[in-house]
C-alpha cells in the first residue's frame, strides 16, 4: 500500500492540473449529489416521526377538499366508535402582544385531542385537561424563550388579535423538522379570533382538517361508507362521498391545496430525482472518461513494469490502488463542498440542509459508499485491463494504438446533448416568466398598492379611505374583498332567471365599492359604476357576459344579484389560465384590503403617510403596503425556482461537459501527436492545424445539437402546457445555446489544441 | 546556398551547460549531395533540424539562399518548409490514417496547390516511383521501402530544392537501401541539393562530400567526388 501512495503522490505532481480537475469534477457532482439526496430523503421522511403515523387519518371528500366544517365533528365521533381520538385543525398567522410589543406567531386551534394524536410532550406546565377552558393556550419551547426569556411562561398572559387575553398552561416541544404542520401557539378552536382579524366572521368561513387516530383492527372501508351515511343530512354533505386518507400521504397529496399542512412541492422532487441520476451519469462516466484518458500516458511504466517481471494481478492491484486512493480524495472534497455549497441550495429546496446530520442516514452512508466501490472499480479496472492485455514487448516499441475514441465521442456527445438541452430549457424557462411578467394584464399595476386591514381597520375602511383622499400623492383609493390576483372567493353552480336557468363554472368574486374602476384604471363597456345607493348588485367582465349569452342588462342576475355593468376584461389569476369569470359585488363594508393608487412622486413618504394613518385605527398593524407589480412578480415564484434549479444543474453538466471534452481534447492530441508533427513539417501552419484539431469538436457539438434540439422542445411544449399564455419558443433560443455551447467547449480545448499545435515537431518525431 | 557561421547549440541545466553543436561553420552550394556522418550523439540530427529550421541554434547565423534564417519568423518558415524543402525520416513518418495517394497530397495541400494539378502531380509520382496500383493502400500494408518510397514522393512532391534525410536507410534492410540510395542519386542528378545523415559507410560514398562531426564539432569535411 505504501508503494502505491507513494506513485500516486508522484504522478499526482506529475499531472497536477489533470488530477486536479478529474478528481474536482468528480467531488463537485458528488456534492451535488449528497445535497439532492438528503433534500429527498428528508422529504420522504415528513411526519414519519410521528409514533402513532400508521393509525393517523384524514377525513377527506373524493373531490379532495380535504377541509370539514365543525359542525360535522360530533356525527363523525358519534357513528364510528373506532375513532379513538379526533382532532379538529385550522392554522393561521395571528399577532400577539406581550410588554407592548406586537409580532406575529404561527397559530394551530384544535381540540385537546391534538396532544394524543400527535403525541406532544409536554414539557412544562399542566399535563391533563389542556384546552379545556377557551382562554388555554400551549406555547411551544423555543416561543416561550423568544417572548419570556428566562421567566416561567406557565401562566403568563398573552394579548392575541383583537384583544383576547389567553393564559398560557403549557410549554409544548417544537415541531421537529420534518413535520408537514407548524407551530408556534396551540390555541382553543372555539375562539373568536381569526374571524375578527380577517374582516369578516362566520362559522361557514372556519374549516377545520380533521385528524384522527382509527383502532387498529378497524375495517378502513366500512368507517368510510358508515361516515358518508351519516352525514347524508346534513346541509352540503348530500351528494358527498367522504374518503380516510392515511395521514403519511397527506404531505405529499399537492391536490388539496387549501389545507393546513405544508406540501411537498412534487414537481422539484421529480426534477431534481432526474436530474440526481443524469448527473450521478455524467459524473461516473466523466470520471472513468478522464481517467482512462489520462492513463494513456502511464502505458510505458506500466511496460517496464511488466518486463521488470511484475504479474497481471500485480498491475490490477496497482491500479486499482490507485484509483480508490483518487476516489477517497473526491469523497472527501465531495463532504467539504456539500458544506460550502448547501446554503446556496436552501431557498430552492425550501428547507436548509445540514450536511452533518444527512451523513448520519444509513441509506446516504451506503449509497456513497456503494458508488465509490463501483467508480473506483471500474476507473482502476478498465484501463488496467487494456494495459494488462498486451505485450510488453510491443508497448516498449510504441506498437499499441491508442484505443479509438468512438466511445469518447459518444460520451461526450451525449453529455453535450444534456448540457445543451439544459441550456434551453433555462433560456425557455426564462422567456416565459418574463412574458408572464410584462403581459399587459388590462390594467395599470404601475404605483398600485395594496394592503390588507387587520383587527380595527377593517370595518373603518371607509374613513380610512376618506383621510388618506386627502394627501395628494393618493390618487384614488378601493376597499376590496380578495383583490385582483389574490381572489379569496371563487364558486361554481346554476341559478334561474325567470325561466332560463344559468349555470357557470368557477367564477371569482371580489367585493368592491365605487372606486373600484377608477383605481384599477379599468373601462365599462356596459352599464354603469356602483352608486353608494346601490344594494344587491354586482359588476361581470366581459367574458363573463359573453358567456353567458345575455343580450343587454335589463334585469339580468347572477345568484340573485343584479348585473348593472359590464367591465372590459383584465386579469386576476395567474397566467396558467386563461383569462377568467370574474363578479364584482358592491359590499364595501365587508372587505379584506386597500388598494391605493398613488402618484410616482416622493413614494417613501407616501408609504409613509398610509402607514400611519392605518395605525391610527390599529396600532398592531404589521402588514407593510405590497406593490401590485411586485406582488404579481413574485407568483411566478415555483417558476423562478425551477430556472434556478436547472440553471445550477446546466452549470453542472457543462463544467463535467468541459471537463469531458478536455478529456477528448488530451487523448486527441496525443493520439495525433506523430500527425501533426509530420503535417508541421510537411508545411502546416498553426491555424490549419487548430482547425484540424477542432473540426473534430465542432462536429460532436453539431451532432449533439441535432439531438438536443427536440429534446428540449419536446421538454418545454410539455412544460408550456401549464401556461395559458405562452411565450414563443424562437429558433434564436435553440441557436444560442448552440452557439454558446460551442463557444464555450471551443475555449476549453483551444489550449489544449495550441499547446499540442505549436509544439515543436521535432520532439514529436524525435523518438522512435 | 546554405552557409552556417559559428552556429553552437547547448541546453542549459541546472549547473552546466550541455553543447550539441559547437562552433559549426559550413557552406552547401545548389546541387551538392552531402552526406553528415558521426557517431551517436554527435549532433548530425540536431544540425539537420537546424538547417531544416524545425530548430533553433542557439547561437550564431545561418543564410538560406542569403536570407538570414535565424531572423526568420514563424509565418516565414511555414512558407520555407513548403517551398524549399522536404524531409524524409528514417522512421518514414507517414499519416497511418491516411492513403498512399493522401500521404503524397498532404504537403501540396497545405502549399494551396489547386485540386487538378494535385491530381496531376500525385499521379507523376506515382507513375514514377512504380507505386500507382498501391496508391489506395495505407501505410501498414506496405513494406519498409516502400513506404520509405512513399515518404521520398511525399517529400519531393512539392519540387524543393533542398532535400534533407535523417537516416532514410536506418530502418531498411540493405538491398532496399541501396534502392532508395541510388534514387537519392537520381534526384541529385535532376538538381536537388540533399543532406543526409547516415552510419553506413557504403551509404555515404553515394554523396559527393562527407562531413564527419565527432562531439558537436566538425572533424573532417570532404569532397569525394
Amino acid at each position: 500500500m505504501n508503494s502505491a501512495i507513494k506513485s500516486y503522490y508522484r504522478n499526482f505532481k506529475k499531472q497536477k492540473l489533470i488530477y486536479g480537475i478529474t478528481i474536482g469534477g468528480f467531488a463537485i457532482s458528488l456534492a451535488v449529489l449528497i445535497l439532492i439526496v438528503s433534500f429527498i430523503l428528508e422529504e420522504k421522511s415528513v411526519d414519519k416521526h410521528l409514533p402513532n403515523i400508521t393509525n393517523m387519518y384524514r377525513i377527506k371528500q373524493a373531490n379532495g377538499n380535504a377541509q370539514i366544517p365543525k359542525r360535522i365533528y360530533e356525527p363523525i365521533l358519534s357513528c364510528a366508535p373506532e375513532i379513538e381520538k379526533l382532532c379538529l385543525i385550522s392554522t393561521n398567522e395571528t399577532f400577539y402582544e406581550y410588554n407592548n410589543e406586537k409580532k406575529w406567531a404561527s397559530v394551530v386551534s384544535t381540540n385537546k385531542d391534538f396532544f394524543e394524536v400527535f403525541a406532544i410532550e409536554v414539557i412544562e406546565g399542566q399535563k391533563e385537561g389542556l384546552l379545556e377552558a377557551k382562554s388555554d393556550v400551549a406555547v411551544t419551547e423555543s416561543f416561550a424563550k423568544k417572548v419570556f426569556g428566562e421567566k416561567n411562561p406557565i401562566g403568563e398572559i398573552l394579548e392575541f388579535g383583537n384583544k383576547e387575553e389567553k393564559v398560557v398552561k403549557a410549554v409544548i416541544a417544537d415541531p421537529v423538522k420534518t413535520s408537514s404542520l407548524k407551530y408556534d401557539v396551540i390555541f382553543n378552536l372555539e375562539q373568536e379570533i381569526f374571524g375578527s382579524t380577517m374582516g369578516y366572521n362566520s362559522e361557514s368561513y372556519k374549516m377545520f382538517d380533521a385528524i384522527f387516530l382509527l383502532n387498529a383492527s378497524a375495517n378502513y372501508t366500512e368507517t368510510e361508507n358508515r361516515i358518508t351515511e351519516i352525514l347524508k343530512p346534513y346541509e352540503g354533505y348530500k351528494e358527498t362521498t367522504l374518503k380516510i386518507q392515511p395521514f403519511k400521504e397527506v404531505y405529499f397529496d399537492t391536490k388539496g391545496d387549501n389545507d393546513e399542512f405544508s406540501h411537498a412541492n412534487l414537481n422539484m422532487i421529480r426534477l431534481l430525482s432526474w436530474v440526481a441520476i443524469i448527473i450521478l451519469l455524467l459524473a461516473v462516466i466523466n470520471y472513468i472518461n478522464l481517467t482512462t484518458a489520462f492513463n494513456n500516458e502511464r502505458h510505458k511504466e506500466i511496460c517496464i513494469r511488466k518486463t521488470s517481471g511484475a504479474r497481471r494481478i500485480s498491475i490490477f492491484s496497482q491500479f486499482l490502488k490507485e484509483s480508490y486512493i483518487s476516489c477517497l480524495i473526491a469523497f472527501i472534497l465531495a463532504i467539504g463542498i456539500a458544506l460550502l455549497i448547501s446554503p446556496l441550495f436552501n431557498d430552492l429546496f425550501g428547507r436548509e440542509i445540514i450536511i452533518s446530520e444527512a451523513l448520519h442516514k444509513r441509506q446516504i452512508i451506503i449509497a456513497i459508499i456503494s458508488i465509490l466501490i463501483v467508480v473506483g472499480g471500474v476507473t482502476g479496472l478498465l484501463p488496467a485491463l487494456s494495459v494488462s492485455r498486451f505485450n510488453p514487448i510491443d508497448l516498449l516499441q510504441r506498437k499499441v494504438k491508442l484505443q479509438d475514441s468512438n466511445f469518447r465521442g459518444i460520451y461526450n456527445t451525449f453529455q453535450l446533448v444534456v448540457t445543451m438541452s439544459l441550456i434551453i430549457c433555462v433560456l425557455i424557462i426564462v422567456k416565459q416568466i418574463n412574458y408572464v411578467k410584462i403581459k399587459n394584464i388590462g390594467f395599470n399595476k404601475e404605483y398600485l398598492l395594496s394592503v390588507r386591514l387587520q383587527g380595527k381597520t377593517g370595518p373603518k375602511s371607509g374613513v380610512i379611505k376618506e383621510n388618506l383622499l386627502k394627501y395628494p400623492n393618493i390618487i384614488d383609493v378601493s376597499a376590496t374583498h380578495g383583490r385582483p390576483f389574490g381572489i379569496y372567493s371563487t364558486g361554481s353552480g346554476s341559478w334561474k332567471d325567470g325561466n332560463i336557468e344559468y349555470r357557470i363554472e368557477n367564477i371569482s368574486h371580489v367585493n368592491t365599492d365605487t372606486s373600484f374602476l377608477s383605481t384599477f384604471g379599468l373601462e365599462l363597456v356596459k352599464g354603469r359604476n356602483f352608486r353608494p345607493t346601490d344594494k344587491d348588485v354586482c359588476i361581470i367582465n366581459e367574458k363573463t357576459y359573453n358567456f353567458l349569452q345575455f343580450d343587454n342588462l335589463d334585469g339580468n342576475t347572477i345568484w340573485g344579484s343584479k348585473i348593472i355593468g359590464v367591465v372590459k376584461d383584465f386579469h386576476f389569476k395567474k397566467m396558467y389560465d386563461e383569462l377568467g369569470f370574474i363578479q364584482l359585488k358592491y359590499d364595501p363594508g365587508n372587505v379584506s384590503h386597500l388598494n391605493i393608487r398613488i402618484s410616482g412622486n416622493n413614494i417613501p413618504e407616501t408609504i409613509g403617510i398610509i402607514k400611519k394613518e392605518l395605525k391610527e385605527f390599529e396600532p398592531g398593524m404589521t402588514v407593510e403596503p405590497e406593490f401590485y407589480n411586485d406582488w404579481i412578480n413574485s407568483m411566478y415564484l415555483k417558476e423562478e425556482k425551477q430556472a434556478k434549479a436547472i440553471k445550477i444543474y446546466a452549470a453542472i453538466a457543462l463544467l463535467l461537459s468541459c471537463l469531458g471534452l478536455l478529456g477528448l481534447a488530451e487523448f486527441s492530441t496525443i493520439k495525433r501527436t506523430k500527425e501533426i508533427g509530420i503535417r508541421k513539417v510537411n508545411g502546416a501552419r498553426i491555424s490549419e492545424i487548430l482547425n484540424l484539431l477542432n473540426s473534430d469538436f465542432i462536429k460532436w457539438i453539431a451532432i449533439a445539437f441535432l439531438f438536443a434540439t427536440p429534446v428540449a422542445w419536446y421538454a418545454m411544449d410539455k412544460w408550456l402546457e401549464n401556461f395559458a399564455y405562452k411565450t414563443e419558443m424562437s429558433w434564436w433560443v435553440f441557436a444560442l445555446a448552440g452557439l454558446s455551447t460551442l463557444l464555450i467547449a471551443l475555449i476549453t480545448t483551444s489550449w489544449q489544441s495550441f499547446r499540442a499545435a505549436t509544439r515543436n515537431p521535432v520532439e514529436a518525431l524525435r523518438y522512435e | 546556398m546554405i552557409q552556417l557561421n559559428n552556429i553552437y547549440k547547448y541546453y542549459d541545466n541546472k549547473f552546466q551547460r550541455t553543447f550539441v553543436l559547437k562552433d559549426i561553420d559550413l557552406t552547401i552550394n545548389e546541387g551538392e549531395f552531402v552526406t553528415v556522418m558521426g557517431p551517436s550523439g554527435a549532433g548530425k540530427s540536431t544540425l539537420l533540424n537546424i538547417i531544416g529550421m524545425l530548430d533553433e541554434p542557439s547561437e550564431g547565423k545561418y543564410f538560406f539562399l542569403d536570407q538570414p534564417a535565424h531572423e526568420l519568423k514563424e509565418k516565414k518558415k511555414v512558407e520555407f518548409h513548403r517551398n524549399y524543402v522536404g524531409f524524409i525520416f528514417q522512421a518514414f513518418h507517414l499519416i497511418d490514417e491516411m492513403t498512399v495517394y493522401e500521404n503524397i497530397e498532404t504537403p501540396l495541400i497545405y502549399k494551396g496547390v489547386k485540386h487538378k494539378d494535385r491530381q496531376a502531380m500525385v499521379a507523376d509520382m506515382l507513375d514514377r516511383f512504380n507505386m500507382v496500383a498501391k496508391k489506395d493502400l495505407f501505410p501498414n500494408q506496405l513494406s519498409g521501402g516502400q513506404q520509405q518510397l512513399v515518404g521520398i514522393a511525399r517529400a519531393i512532391v512539392g519540387k524543393p530544392k533542398l532535400l534533407l534525410a535523417d537516416e532514410p536507410t536506418g530502418n531498411l534492410h540493405t538491398d532496399q537501401g541501396r534502392e532508395i540510395m541510388k534514387l537519392l542519386q537520381k534526384l541529385n542528378e535532376e538538381g536537388i541539393t540533399i543532406l543526409q545523415v547516415t552510419h553506413n559507410e557504403e551509404f555515404a560514398k553515394c554523396g559527393k562530400r562527407i562531413v564527419r562531426l565527432v562531439d558537436g564539432m566538425i572533424s573532417t569535411d570532404e569532397q569525394i567526388r
